[in-house]
């Protein structure tokens, strides 16, 4: 398989990870690990001084995946630059996933607001990966001010939908020059597979591999689903005919000759 | 003296943002620090003073999407 590049980074795996929604550091330690990515999503808050919480970092760091601080809770382009500059501090690291949702209920994206930021964050130096509807026009905007890939949803976040915006998905890949990472709504590897063959370069999962019964198991089973999309993809798939059915073997000649 | 961390009344004996780090028994480690909206680089921890009532925000990575 083709290596996926991102700014100057080489990646192998096009399974891209989410950390949230594991009942455990331990469940989420297993899962990343069975699923191949090496590239995993945080956030940051607050510090709190009431909780402790289950330490992530470490092990996450020691397994060796590439760190993508999201900037979630920004409501706006001002909140998003902020929360940039602070996990560049805290993870030493000029990559963000930039997403901004004013609306906690359904945290559907922001355009015009992610549009404003990711001109700036350019500007500052980071790699840019912003998280937006799958709005072709929007996504040629991004890649026009500097971002280094785009990351559409497939249906709204934690629904498990599926690519229910698949029409658009095909226009974003069609006219990209940059990356397209499908994010958000994938529920099951079949949906990971079929951005894939679409052509989409890698896909983000989350709540599909955390909140399963077996965690490290979907792990795998998304890992071997992204590796057969891509696949596919690479070794060309064959088109869609809709004018009859074409057999592979000459059947009726066969039994012609028994009569 | 009294400092609000991430806006609550604190109570402080160090002077440097690392004092209060060290305090907190944090890690440098995933770990951001800002002063009224300014965020101070980890190489300065050491070297920038806390002063009465300032207002520091500290933040930490989390597991998430």
């Amino acid at each position: 398989m083709e290596p996926l590049i991102i700014a100057d980074h080489a990646f192998c795996s096009r399974l891209f990870a989410g950390t949230g929604k594991y009942a455990s550091a331990e469940a989420m330690t297993e899962s990343i690990l069975a699923s191949g990515t090496e590239l995993v999503t945080l956030s940051l808050r607050r510090l709190d001084l009431q909780h402790q919480t289950d330490n992530i970092l470490k092990p996450l760091q020691s397994m060796g995946v590439k760190l993508l601080p999201n900037t979630s809770g920004a409501r706006n382009a001002k909140e998003a630059i902020f929360a940039s500059e602070l996990a560049r501090e805290a993870l030493q690291t000029n990559w963000v996933k930039l997403e901004i949702h004013p609306d906690p209920r359904y945290l559907m994206p922001d355009g015009n607001e992610t549009l404003a930021a990711a001109e700036a964050l350019v500007k500052k130096g980071f790699v840019v990966m912003p998280y937006v509807h799958a709005d072709p026009v929007l996504c040629k905007r991004l890649e026009e001010v500097g971002c280094q890939c785009v990351m559409p949803l497939g249906s709204p976040i934690g629904s498990n939908m599926g690519l229910a915006s698949r029409p658009f998905l095909d226009i974003i890949i069609e006219q990209a020059n940059v990356p397209v990472i499908v994010d958000a709504g994938i529920g099951a590897p079949s949906d990971a597979s079929l951005a894939l063959e679409m052509g989409a370069d890698a896909v983000l999962v989350n709540t599909a591999m955390a909140v399963a019964k077996q965690p490290e198991q979907m792990g795998k089973a998304f890992r071997l689903a992204v590796e057969a999309g891509r696949l596919a993809y690479e070794s060309g798939l064959g088109e869609k005919r809709f004018d009859a059915a074409h057999a592979t073997s000459p059947l009726t000649e066969f039994i012609g000759a028994l009569s | 003296m009294q400092i609000y961390l991430n806006d609550k009344p604190f109570e402080f004996d160090g002077r440097y943002v690392q004092d209060l780090i060290d305090t907190l028994q944090k890690e440098s480690n995933g770990v951001a620090v800002a002063i009224d909206q300014n965020i101070i680089p980890r190489s300065a921890w050491e070297t920038t003073d806390l002063l009465a009532s300032c207002r520091v925000f500290i933040f930490e990575s989390i597991a998430g999407g």
